[in-house]
């Protein structure tokens, strides 16, 4: 399959403050990604970058094989961005955003955005300043649509939303994505928003890809097992620990299987995809320290 | 894009243009007035037409008086227009050209733009590039009326055309041309709107009173007799004695000198003949000035000068904008 995404090596340094260090990743085109990780974790950096934003400290990244930062005029078209906390021109009625949308793109379908504007009863003739947070997340997730992406990028979308605006925008989007096959990647620090739509999975913390993977597969591929502390020494070679937490009595693991199923002694269980997504984060990092923010980190329960 | 710059500015834009309008009406109005009295006060027929006049105040003519009455009727005026004149640029690159970019970048607005089909520079190209031609088309305008409306006091003051040498010709141009890149460059080094309007005015102020300092140096100055220095001379030095060596002589040493003529000749002693005497002494007493005739290479440079660094400014907020961002 084609890759909507490819990164290799990608570094990028702000300064001192490193966001992503070699970080290498493959997105097949076709499939909804979440992409997860705690905030600072470069999730955004990642995605300004494929938009060509920013130009990479070092590595590469290439948008469905062509530079972002080379070959903009190619790339832009193509991908929809919509970035964190949605920014609009505020004064700009609705209808002039459309107008704006229509002159600054090729690929532009006004008409189907009207469409799905009047459809969810947002008034065209309303500054976007004077509309509800909700109404507001629609319209530029409408305008993002109307560029007739191949793929789209969003950046934390439901941030500030309430919940009824959140399942509101989520069904235009699977809706959208159902008629038009696009690859999207949604970038999140709330698992559960996404767990429903994504197929696949990409989890991103201190600069680099933890796992990435079809979630099925991530899925079947993982399993907790609780045992006697005395037990662990009895573990398949070739089963990674992945994450452990030990009481005296009781040994509970989160483990990868590598293909070859787990010794007899443990008591196996499925995994769900937050306890997958929360035991790569606590995870120890490359560098022997453990993921250092607790506090970010329960934001994901 | 044209267009979606017009739509996201035309409230500064139309505030601007409101300014200007106003700023335009009093000139005319005003250099009406101005021109009406200048004729009907008899002071026009005492300065010729072309080029300021010369010997228009030497003294015992019926002009001086004429002239004189003239400028003081209109300096206090011409003083705080020429200064409200001046702030203009400042306004343009505070107000204006510091927020244009620094204001996307605040309310992240630029990732929206940026999110269309258009590259980054493209966006910024045509933003700056618009705003750049219509600032540089109203600031030629307006100082090819200021010039109008500063012809009959150009006339009336001593050093004539350099006494507005600020508010005409081509140097409000360059003016503007910079104050815009600079606001420019500093709003997109600073993605904020406060610090990049407070660099704005800082810098500015700063470099428009540097080059005003270095600017009687643009040409070596010419040395002549103080006594016969043509109106319309700008001077750029005191008035100083020399002798016939070419060293420098004191008010002192000449005071000194003067008493002892005044004592050993005291029935002669009067102004021209002290003068006449230090001539036979060799001493004789100069100024050094920029001749009228300068006035035009003079503002050459100043525009050149400012619109280099309008154009170096641009070129790095480019490739700040490409390459740092």
């Amino acid at each position: 399959m084609s890759s909507a995404l490819e990164a290799t090596g990608l570094t990028k340094r702000y300064g001192a403050t490193r966001a992503l260090t070699g970080c290498s990743l493959r997105i097949p085109a076709g499939h909804v990604v979440a992409l997860v990780g705690p905030n600072g974790a470069g999730k955004t950096t990642l995605l300004h970058l494929a938009m060509g934003f920013l130009n990479p400290t070092a590595g590469d990244i290439k948008v469905f094989g062509w530079s972002p930062q080379a070959q903009p005029t190619i790339v832009l078209p193509r991908v929809g961005f919509l970035a964190q906390d949605r920014p609009l021109y505020r004064r700009f009625k609705v209808r002039d955003l459309l107008e704006f949308g229509r002159r600054l793109n090729p690929r532009w379908d006004g008409d189907l955005a009207k469409l799905r504007l009047e459809r969810l009863a947002i008034p065209l003739h309303r500054p976007v300043g004077k509309l509800s947070g909700g109404q507001e997340a629609q319209v530029a997730l409408a305008l993002t649509l109307a560029k007739k992406p191949d793929m789209l990028l969003l950046d934390e979308p439901l941030s500030n939303l309430d919940p009824l605006a959140r399942r509101e925008f989520m069904q235009v989007l699977m809706d959208a994505v159902a008629e038009e096959g696009l690859t999207v990647v949604l970038s999140s620090h709330i698992i559960a928003d996404l767990e429903r739509t994504c197929d696949y999975l990409v989890i991103l913390a201190q600069g680099q890809v933890q796992l990435a993977g079809q979630i099925e597969g991530l899925l079947d591929s993982h399993r907790t097992l609780v045992g006697g502390p005395s037990d662990r020494a009895l573990l398949e070679r070739d089963t990674a620990v992945i994450h452990s937490s030990h009481t005296p009595r009781q040994t509970t693991m989160l483990v990868k299987l590598n293909g070859r199923p787990s010794a007899g002694q443990w008591e196996e269980h499925h995994v769900g995809l937050e306890e997958l997504v929360l035991a790569y984060l606590s995870r120890p990092s490359a560098d022997g320290s453990a993921t250092p923010e607790p506090v970010k980190l329960a934001k994901l329960q | 894009m044209i267009w979606v710059t017009w739509a996201q500015h035309r409230r500064e834009a139309l505030v601007s243009g409101l300014v200007l309008t106003v700023a335009a009406a009093l000139l005319v109005i005003t250099g009406l007035i101005m021109l009406a009295d200048f004729k009907s006060s008899g002071a026009a027929s005492c300065a010729p037409a072309a080029g300021p006049a010369v010997g228009v105040f030497a003294s015992g003519t019926s002009c001086e008086p004429v002239v004189g009455a003239f400028f003081s009727r209109w300096n206090r005026l011409t003083q705080t227009a020429s200064l409200a004149l001046m702030t203009l640029p400042v306004l343009l690159g505070v107000f204006i050209a510091a927020p244009l970019l620094s204001r996307e970048f605040e309310q992240r607005t630029h990732l929206f733009a940026w999110s269309q089909s258009i590259t980054k520079l493209r966006w910024a190209l045509v933003k700056v590039g618009l705003f750049a031609a219509v600032v540089v088309v109203s600031a030629a305008a307006l100082t090819v009326l200021v010039s109008w409306w500063h012809a009959p006091l150009d006339r009336a003051f001593y050093s004539g055309t350099w006494a507005a040498f600020d508010i005409q010709g081509l140097a409000p141009v360059g003016y503007a041309a910079f104050a815009l890149s600079l606001g420019t460059l500093a709003g997109l080094v600073f993605r904020r709107t406060i610090p990049a309007m407070a660099l704005t005015l800082f810098l500015f102020v700063g470099v428009r009173i540097l080059i005003a300092l270095v600017r009687p140096h643009f040409m070596t100055a010419v040395t002549g007799s103080a006594l016969d220095v043509k109106q319309g001379s700008w001077l750029v030095s005191a008035n100083y004695y020399m002798d016939a060596q070419g060293h420098h002589v004191s008010f002192d040493q000449v005071n000194q000198m003067v008493s002892v003529y005044a004592s050993t000749s005291p029935s002669t002693f009067n102004g021209s003949t002290v003068m006449e005497y230090l001539h036979q002494q060799g001493i004789s007493l100069l100024t050094d000035y920029q001749p009228a005739d300068r006035f035009w290479t003079f503002q050459l440079i100043e525009a050149a000068l400012f619109f280099g660094l309008a154009i170096g400014l641009i070129a790095a907020s480019l490739w700040w904008l490409q390459r740092r961002a």
